[in-house]
């Protein structure tokens, strides 16, 4: 079965090398990482992920104006994003939400209850 | 003149001090002449005195300077002792001046001769007047006082919340930057989990105690971000009698122990208050689950809703909302700290020691007021106060 392949845009690296790791390690993932907004829109062309993690606390381009760039292209408007932020306000999760984000989890997330939004909605996504 | 501005009769509960019964007489027929009816009781010692003195609502005391036993000054003390604002006015065989300035410095209203008696009722009709200016008095700085109390509490209130405001304003930026490294520790020990899966046992320990730890900090700064901030409250009208039925029947499905009764009594007139429904039931829950622990296995509970009348700091009047349990109680030490942010005393049981924090803080917000009072091993009352709706 090939792997699904999930893009983590965030400007923590840290953070982002152990999601990449763990999620490589306990599910069937290939994990690529984009350190900020911009190389997040280019890899989400190239790369063709089948789900974005999306950070919204970012520098130059925040997580909101990428996921709606996401939105607009054609390309990338079909896969599926999941915001995983430091913001716990409703303000932002309805803000997601209005800009079609398929989940909002907050930081810090255990590895186990990640993997099973992604897997809900990879499901959904291939039952659409 | 010693007459009454107006000869209408005006009654006088008079207690006099007299011996004479002819000088008693003259200064009945005076206080008459001058429009009052008097109700009179006469005594002539200090015992029958003090023992007449509490007897009615006694308008002036009228007393002989000199007495074959004692003297006009005594009486006065006795007055002065019991603490009441009855006039004592002397009257003397005498009119020295070196007298009568003795009988005023010892607290006197007034000193008359016998001979001058015709001014008897021009000084009583002042006396009374003066008791009831001083009483008015009395009364309005005792009011006076009680507002100025009430507006110190208020005013230590809005310095509170301001506080609590700011401090949750701050605490939301240092919860919001720990999240972060936070993530990254907890990723580093779920990434430590599967590399040391084969390995060393007490590795796999330490890594799994770290990892306890990283998700209570996690807990903690959770915790810390329910701190209700005013601009967050999502604000509706409610009545309170359907919340707390609401918050006690949610509450009660997650009980395990089926040997605790919870009561609840309900007010019986219609109220509405304007509360951000979802944090007044975290404030409840936890009240709820404060008593029920409290108890130790056996016990009740008693949840009780109350309308409270208008005040200076609900002017609208309040709704009391009572958690009372029968539980272990709260020590004076603790009972002072309880309020306190991480002060708990259930360490052992995963306590972030914010629960109390936090439900104080929502209902400030509220422009409430959470109060808790406890005895050792006797129990616990929780009351939460809430404004009512204009």
């Amino acid at each position: 079965m090939s792997k699904n392949r999930i893009l983590i845009i965030d400007d923590e690296k840290d953070l982002c090398f152990f999601l990449k790791a763990n999620l490589e390690a306990r599910g069937n993932y290939v994990v690529k990482v984009a350190s900020s907004g911009e190389d997040g829109l280019y890899l989400a062309e190239r790369f063709k992920p089948h789900l974005i993690i999306l950070d919204i606390m970012m520098p130059v381009m925040d997580g909101f104006k990428v996921l709606e760039e996401l939105k607009k292209n054609p390309k990338t408007m079909a896969i599926p994003a999941l915001m995983l932020s430091a913001k716990h306000d409703d303000e932002s999760k309805i803000e997601a939400s209005g800009l079609y984000c398929e989940g909002y989890v907050t930081k810090p997330v255990q590895i186990d209850d990640l993997r099973n939004r992604i897997r809900k909605i990879l499901k959904l996504r291939k039952l659409k | 003149m010693g007459t009454l501005d107006t000869m209408t009769e005006v009654p006088l509960n008079v207690l006099m001090m007299e011996s004479s019964e002819r000088d008693a007489l003259v200064i009945l027929q005076e206080l008459k002449r001058s429009g009052y009816v008097s109700h009179c009781e006469r005594v002539d010692t200090i015992d029958s005195l003090t023992a007449a003195i509490p007897k009615k609502h006694w308008d002036v005391i009228i007393c002989r300077y000199t007495m074959p036993r004692f003297c006009g000054l005594a009486a006065i003390r006795v007055v002065r002792d019991v603490g009441l604002d009855i006039p004592v006015v002397i009257v003397s065989d005498a009119d020295g001046e070196e007298t009568a300035g003795a009988a005023i410095k010892a607290g006197a209203a007034d000193f008359i001769s016998i001979r001058e008696v015709g001014r008897l009722g021009a000084a009583v009709q002042r006396e009374l007047r003066e008791v009831r200016e001083r009483r008015d008095r009395r009364r309005a700085e005792a009011a006076l006082r009680r507002t100025e109390v009430e507006l110190d509490e208020m005013q230590k209130g809005l310095v509170q919340s301001e506080k609590l405001a700011a401090l949750g304003r701050f605490s939301s930026g240092i919860a919001h930057e720990l999240k972060n490294p936070l993530g990254i520790v907890l990723g580093g020990i779920e990434f430590l989990e599967v590399k040391t899966k084969r390995g060393d046992p007490d590795v796999r320990t330490a890594v799994s105690k770290i990892k306890e730890a990283a998700l209570r900090a996690a807990q903690i700064v959770d915790d810390i971000l329910k701190f209700a901030k005013p601009s967050d409250l999502k604000l509706d009208l409610v009545d309170p009698n359907e919340l707390v039925k609401d918050a006690l029947s949610l509450f009660q499905y997650g009980i395990k122990s089926r040997e605790i009764e919870i009561r609840a009594d309900f007010a019986k007139e219609s109220m509405r208050v304007k509360v951000d429904r979802n944090r007044i039931e975290q404030v409840l829950f936890n009240l709820f689950a404060n008593a029920v622990e409290s108890l130790e296995g056996q016990g009740s509970v008693h949840v009780g809703v109350m309308k409270r009348p208008r005040s200076t700091a609900f002017p609208h009047g309040a709704c009391v909302i009572e958690v009372t349990d029968t539980g272990v109680g709260i020590s004076p030490e603790n009972l002072r700290r309880l309020f306190e942010p991480f002060f708990t005393t259930k360490r052992d049981q995963q306590g972030t020691g914010l629960g109390l924090f936090i439900a104080k803080n929502i209902v400030s917000h509220h422009n409430g007021d959470l109060k808790i009072e406890s005895q050792a091993g006797k129990g616990t009352k929780a009351q939460v106060i809430l404004q009512l709706a204009e």
